[in-house]
């Protein structure tokens, strides 16, 4: 049996998706206060003292405070718990993933990889590059590069799944350079159907 | 002059880049976590799985990208009004998704 991951950011990317859903960058730092047992406040973000101190004061008889950009009360008593495991313990909430058979995994893992081409920034970052290569390239070199770029995705994925590549995290200049390019030709694509009737000649 | 600078090396470093830098990665770290559990080589079947899952639209784009040039390159020669139409697209269709690359992060 080998765990290939840290679990904890498991727990920490979870209890993000619970909190805040749909947000792309996970908040940190993340802190939750238990009183007296029981989960009454989870602070992320920096802020000044006194607003912090003033935050105890006016603690909402229940439910459970978030305080990000914006404040908010949750009240769903279920939440709290799952929450409060996933604090104190977060491991414990893929515990019993363990005993679990490989076709019972492997619909969880699918529909996250359904989710995950569809929505993301590869995906942008892809079709930017390959159409600026149809525009400046040959059918068979635009082929052959953006079946690289594909490769090159595919195994690097596949080194960060066995922990071989820690993951960056920072929004890179490579996705701006190509945004940028990308703007530029398009622009310079638009002009020139405008003008002569046909886009870059490639 | 940038003809030259694409190149297969540098297409290859671009999506290695991409893939450990770009915000991308969220659900496929939770996913790592249940596949994590597993035994090793059920493990490495998965990540086999779900990386092809996720490069599939990819593959997808490509392939009708290449059909796409071809019938263009047959039009060409035929009729000048439909490729000046779908330059056209093309190239509103690269400036608004370069506009989105650069203010989704």
């Amino acid at each position: 049996m080998i765990s290939l991951l840290s679990l904890s950011i498991g727990g920490l990317i979870l209890i993000c998706e619970l909190l805040f859903p749909g947000l792309q960058y996970k908040p940190v730092p993340l802190i939750e206060v238990f009183i007296d047992g029981r989960s009454r406040l989870v602070i992320t973000g920096y802020f000044d003292v006194d607003y912090l101190k003033g935050l105890f004061v006016r603690l909402p008889g229940s439910g459970l405070l978030v305080v990000s950009s914006e404040e908010r009360v949750v009240t769903d008593e279920g939440l709290i718990a799952k929450l409060s495991e996933l604090f104190t313990n977060p491991e414990g909430m893929f515990g019993e993933v363990e005993e679990r058979a490989l076709v019972e995994v492997l619909p969880v893992v699918v529909s996250y990889a359904l989710v995950n081409s569809i929505n993301s920034c590869t995906f942008l970052v892809f079709i930017v590059l390959l159409l600026i290569a149809s525009h400046l390239v040959g059918r068979r070199r635009m082929g052959l590069i953006s079946a690289t770029f594909i490769l090159a995705v595919y195994f690097t994925y596949l080194l960060i799944g066995l922990n071989l590549v820690r993951i960056v995290g920072t929004y890179s200049v490579v996705g701006y350079a190509i945004a940028s390019l990308g703007l530029l030709l398009g622009f310079i694509t638009v002009l020139n159907a405008l003008r002569k009737g046909e886009g870059c000649s490639a | 002059m940038i003809e030259r600078a694409i190149t297969v090396p540098l297409a290859f470093l671009t999506g290695v880049i991409v893939s450990i830098t770009l915000c991308s990665a969220g659900p496929y770290l939770i996913a790592l976590v249940y596949i994590g559990k597993l035994v090793f080589l059920n493990s490495i079947f998965l990540f086999l799985i779900y990386n092809a899952i996720f490069v599939f639209p990819l593959v997808v784009i490509l392939v009708t990208m290449s059909v796409a040039k071809e019938y263009v390159r047959v039009m060409r020669r035929k009729r000048k009004g439909i490729v000046r139409v779908l330059s056209l697209l093309e190239g509103i269709l690269l400036i608004v998704l370069a506009i989105y690359l650069l203010i989704s992060e």
